[in-house]
């Protein structure tokens, strides 16, 4: 298991729900103050989460969720040839470890692409806790759904540039509903992460961003991109969030 | 990590080749060592693999040895007749390029190859095929016709054969040396050379289709005279290169302990050379060649020009250069790798070299990291010295901070070119006018000077 560095514990309000600033797409969203006290109490933030450091490994027992609060992680299973297959990323403000729900043992191994923090939270506990609060309990629905939704990305027939149009869509989207500049944005992930993750060759990935900026769709300098024409792409993405 | 202080950045990214011609590529580097070694050289590789859409490459292959030694020369170079001691430089280079190799994604391509001397031939055809395959084993190269791999000739042991011989290796451009035609100036440097062996190299690249032939010379060198050069600038107008480099020689015995070979009294006066140089570049220009700036001339149907009206000139180690943005690579003792804001380089001695290469290090000998000052400085210094212009909107697409805030704090610094002409200034662009062309080293310095002050360093 990777780092388990400082953690901030009950004490300190302001490391938690109420005044974290993704507090409103994350868990909390929806629910009223005395749930809130409850979530506050429940949660274990780790603030110090190096780049390249696990926060789960396939095969471990769920220790319960883990909440973004800030950076970006990966979630991959590595397949019986020994080669990598990417599953998502996460966002602040979306959830770690749902893959560990129904059998009780993490199916992805989940690493930080870049240094990011973490809420800890027990499942058990939190289950009983939205049993009686409805907002929790509709938002913990909305954020599984969220990542089925998301799967969708690299199943079905689609070409690349489909592809990636409809990943560069979702991430945007995604950042958007966390108050972040849907138009331009850093990406923590690398291409190859990116390829494989939708099923497309490395080279065809920078190939595609290439076109894509020849087009005058994107603009893409390093790992930083800037939406240009959102129709266009909103276009090419539509055939795969049709589906 | 301890910041680059004052002005040293321009001056740094002359001796990396950033920004400024750097043929005096000496010891001086050693001052601008951040610590940066083979841990962050890794890191950067990485770094510019995962990019959405890889820089290019470039690779950059120093073959430091001569068979002679010309007084005026100001490079890292050894001057041996030890064949021992090259076979195991080109053991360690070939070393060197397998283990560098593997830090590079196999899709990214290689459409630059730089063979630098010393007298890169003097190792022989063989031992250049060597290197070559060890290239191509190591490096995806580009099919693109825009591939562009290079050497430096020596006119005196060069022939017509070598020219069609190094073709079929891949070659395409060279540059050939020639300081100065006049017996009296080759004998005080030790450089004889005749003419008939240069036009006859010439014309064998022509015939072997060579996509971009250079003459370099020099200005200011011992016992030359304002009628000896506008002799050897005529000729070389004649001969008609795709480019003619015309440079100053800088005098700096202490430094480079060949040139104290040459007697102080046998340089002409700053005055003659300022007048030389006037005389040159007018020349030049009624031959019909366009000046890029600092001294590099090229004809409107030659790679370099092309790149220009494309907006894709950059400042390489020996000058301008075709494919902006590229990520240098570079191999052999005093080699310089830049990648982005990161800039590395080898051991300049050819003993810690390959030591470096022995013991797993890959000859990173130091490095350094831009800071955000100096990015911002030599990316406007880098758009001047190419296009002429730097643009708002080129600028933007880089950084946070608005243009017109940046050029407010450049004020002080660049007032003087303003008034005088040299530079043009309005809210979607700095503009570099003919005059300001001709004395590009005072608008460099300008923006070297602007690293020193705290405004413009603490814009954010």
């Amino acid at each position: 298991m990777g780092t388990k560095s400082p953690v901030l514990r009950g004490q300190d309000v302001d490391a938690k729900c109420s005044g974290c600033q993704v507090g409103h797409f994350c868990l909390a969203a929806g629910s009223d103050s005395e749930t809130l006290e409850q979530l506050d109490e429940l949660l274990v933030v780790d603030e110090c989460i190096e780049s390249g450091a696990h926060v789960a490994r396939r095969g471990d027992a769920f220790r319960g969720v883990l909440a973004v609060r800030r950076g970006c992680f990966k979630s991959y299973r590595i397949d019986r040839e020994g080669r990598e297959q990417v599953r998502r990323f996460h966002f602040p403000g979306e959830l770690i470890g749902l893959d560990a729900v129904s059998r009780g043992i993490y199916q992805d191994s989940t690493v930080a692409l870049q240094d990011s923090a973490t809420c800890a939270i027990d499942y058990q506990q939190l289950l009983n806790l939205s049993q009686c609060a409805k907002g929790l309990q509709q938002q913990l629905f909305r954020l599984f759904s969220g990542q089925l939704a998301e799967a969708q990305l690299h199943a079905g027939e689609f070409t690349a540039e489909e592809r990636i149009a409809a990943f560069v869509c979702n991430i945007s989207e995604r950042l958007a509903a966390r108050g972040h500049d849907a138009e331009q944005f850093e990406l923590a992930m690398s291409r190859n992460d990116i390829g494989n993750h939708l099923g497309l060759a490395t080279e065809t990935v920078s190939r595609v961003f290439s076109r894509l900026r020849s087009a005058g769709v994107l603009n893409v300098r390093r790992k930083h991109i800037t939406i240009l024409d959102r129709l266009a792409l909103f276009q090419l993405a539509e055939a795969v969030t049709d589906h | 990590m301890e910041q680059l202080k004052d002005g040293s950045l321009l001056r740094l990214g002359r001796q990396f080749g950033v920004s400024s011609p750097p043929l005096g590529v000496s010891g001086e580097f050693e001052h601008f060592d951040l610590g940066l070694r083979v841990g962050a050289f890794r890191n950067a590789m990485r770094e510019a693999n995962e990019q959405l859409i890889p820089a290019r490459l470039g690779l950059t292959v120093q073959l430091p040895f001569c068979s002679s030694l010309c007084y005026h020369c100001a490079r890292m170079k050894k001057v041996t007749r030890n064949a021992r001691l090259m076979s195991t430089y080109v053991d360690a280079l070939c070393r060197e390029m397998r283990e560098k190799s593997e830090l590079v994604d196999q899709d990214r391509l290689v459409d630059q190859v730089w063979f630098v001397g010393g007298s890169p031939l003097y190792l022989g055809n063989a031992v250049l095929g060597r290197v070559m395959a060890q290239i191509a084993e190591s490096f995806s190269i580009s099919g693109s016709t825009r591939r562009y791999f290079f050497i430096e000739l020596d006119a005196r042991t060069a022939t017509p054969q070598h020219v069609a011989q190094l073709s079929m290796l891949g070659i395409n451009a060279l540059r050939l040396w020639v300081p100065a035609m006049s017996p009296s100036v080759q004998k005080t440097i030790n450089r004889q050379q005749s003419t008939e062996a240069l036009s006859s190299l010439v014309m064998a690249s022509r015939r072997t289709s060579y996509r971009d032939v250079t003459l370099a010379t020099r200005i200011g060198l011992p016992m030359q005279s304002l009628e000896s050069l506008v002799v050897d600038v005529d000729w070389f107008g004649d001969l008609g290169p795709d480019n003619l480099i015309v440079e100053r020689y800088q005098h700096r015995p202490g430094l480079n302990a060949a040139q104290r070979l040459i007697p102080r009294n046998l340089l002409p006066e700053v005055e003659r050379v300022d007048e030389m140089e006037q005389v040159a570049y007018e020349r030049l220009e009624l031959a019909g060649y366009h000046h890029l700036g600092l001294g590099h001339f090229t004809r409107d149907d030659s790679v370099l020009y092309k790149a220009r009206q494309e907006g894709n000139l950059q400042r390489g180690l020996l000058g301008y250069m075709a494919g902006a943005g590229a990520h240098m690579l570079g191999f052999g003792a005093g080699a310089v790798s830049r990648l982005e804001d990161r800039l590395f380089r080898a051991p300049n001695d050819l003993e810690s070299y390959m030591r470096s290469v022995d013991d797993g290090d890959l000859a990173i000998g130091s490095g350094v990291a831009l800071d955000r000052a100096q990015l911002r400085a030599s990316f406007v210094v880098e758009r001047i010295l190419c296009d002429g212009i730097c643009r708002e909107a080129d600028w933007s697409a880089c950084f946070d901070i608005s243009f017109d805030r940046y050029v407010e704090a450049l004020m002080p610094y660049i007032d003087r070119l303003i008034l005088d002409g040299k530079l043009k200034s309005d809210a979607r662009s700095l503009t570099l006018t003919a005059s300001g062309r001709k004395s590009l080293d005072e608008v460099v310095d300008c923006f070297e000077r602007s690293l020193s002050d705290d405004t413009v360093l603490s814009l954010h």
